[in-house]
């Protein structure tokens, strides 16, 4: 792919509120359309790569009208759940893995607290029966585990997907020991959290021992966070080329969130 | 006079139709769509190229059009692209575009005074 053009179509296509699917679409299309005109240009007489890029740039349109014009086309619930996206669950340019893993262990926190607030507004106001005491101390265990997990569940998913790598159409698992290890530990915290709200929950009334659940949750755990990597990995494979485009003209907010 | 470009808003408001009829004799993907357009246009119809895809997003969201990924190898160099066809509720909206733009030829017409 030519990177000249890929970045013609980012200028457009970047700043889009839309769903990730929507938007390579968008990238996809715009980009063979851009190809052939660039294409045409190029077989002209005394035509360069310069002047068939800047012939095919004016041709294609000016990339601000063109992405208004597109804005149009986004429903607004999509461009609503975008920006959402964009803000609570993108990593941004430039941010390092250990504050965005923290930044989503804190947004998974706020979830958590909004979530626990309509609990009880639910439970006050329309059953007239309050949660207790031990309710919410139950509830606290479960955003300080929440939160931890999603800390550490984004920290160890992004060290596994480094695992792959992207050759031509097709991505390659390059460091599969390292793959597992992250798998093996994602399940193990997901086990110690969920056999820790077991205990607090249901503690000396749990007869059949902590060690089954825990080996259990561990392998599934474990199983499903390799499934997952490997997924997001393959379709990366998509999205990766035009997360290396860089845009120097665009807010410093916008930039990464390809 | 006669050699002036139809751009902007005068073009726009009568591209979806166009789409519409250029569907109409074949599917076809977006540089095509615009390469049939200037072609039956003879050289009169000015457009961005890039600013077809807006309309065929809108069109294919109403249900006007379909695409589909043309998977096809043969005679294509550069990237994959999209194929738009024409639906049922397509060709009906063409057909009603038809008989309203008779229609509009024959009254605006009649009372500038054109060949109507």
């Amino acid at each position: 792919m030519n990177i000249k053009l890929m970045r013609v179509v980012e200028q457009v296509v970047r700043p889009l509120p839309a769903l990730k699917v929507n938007k390579l679409r968008m990238r996809t299309e715009l980009y063979a359309l851009l190809d052939q005109i660039y294409q045409e240009e190029l077989q002209k007489e005394d035509a360069t790569e310069v002047s068939a890029l800047r012939q095919a740039s004016r041709r294609f349109g000016d990339p601000d009208q063109l992405r208004d014009e597109l804005l149009q086309t986004i429903p607004r619930s999509e461009r609503a759940w975008a920006m959402a996206d964009r803000w609570l669950v993108r990593r941004r340019e430039g941010e390092g893995l250990v504050r965005f893993s923290l930044r989503i262990g804190l947004h998974a926190a706020m979830g958590m607290v909004l979530f626990g607030l309509f609990l009880f507004c639910l439970a006050t106001f329309w059953k007239s029966d309050p949660p207790g005491i031990q309710f919410w101390g139950w509830w606290m265990l479960a955003i300080l585990t929440v939160s931890v997990n999603s800390f550490c569940l984004t920290l160890l998913g992004n060290v596994a997907l480094a695992a792959f790598q992207r050759e031509e159409d097709r991505t390659r698992l390059k460091l599969p020991w390292r793959l597992i290890a992250c798998a093996l530990a994602s399940g193990l915290l997901v086990a110690v959290s969920e056999v820790l709200n077991l205990y607090y929950l249901v503690g000396p009334h749990w007869r059949n021992g902590y060690a089954e659940p825990f080996v259990w949750v561990t392998l599934m755990a474990g199983t499903m966070f390799a499934v997952v990597i490997y997924l997001r990995a393959r379709e990366d494979v998509h999205y990766q080329p035009w997360n290396e485009v860089s845009l120097g003209s665009q807010p410093k907010d916008m930039r990464g969130t390809a | 006079m006669g050699d002036t470009p139809i751009q902007g808003d005068r073009l726009r408001g009568h591209l979806e139709a166009m789409i519409l009829a250029i569907l109409d004799r074949e599917p076809a993907h977006g540089f095509d769509i615009v390469k049939k357009l200037e072609a039956r246009g003879e050289g009169a119809l000015q457009m961005r190229e890039g600013t077809i895809y807006p309309v065929l997003y809108r069109m294919e969201a109403s249900g006007l059009i379909k695409a589909q990924w043309d998977e096809s190898e043969e005679g294509r160099k550069g990237p994959r692209r999209k194929v738009y066809t024409l639906t049922r509720k397509g060709q009906r909206q063409l057909a009603k575009g038809r008989e309203e733009w008779q229609h509009f030829v024959q009254v605006v017409g009649g009372i500038i005074g054109g060949t109507a």
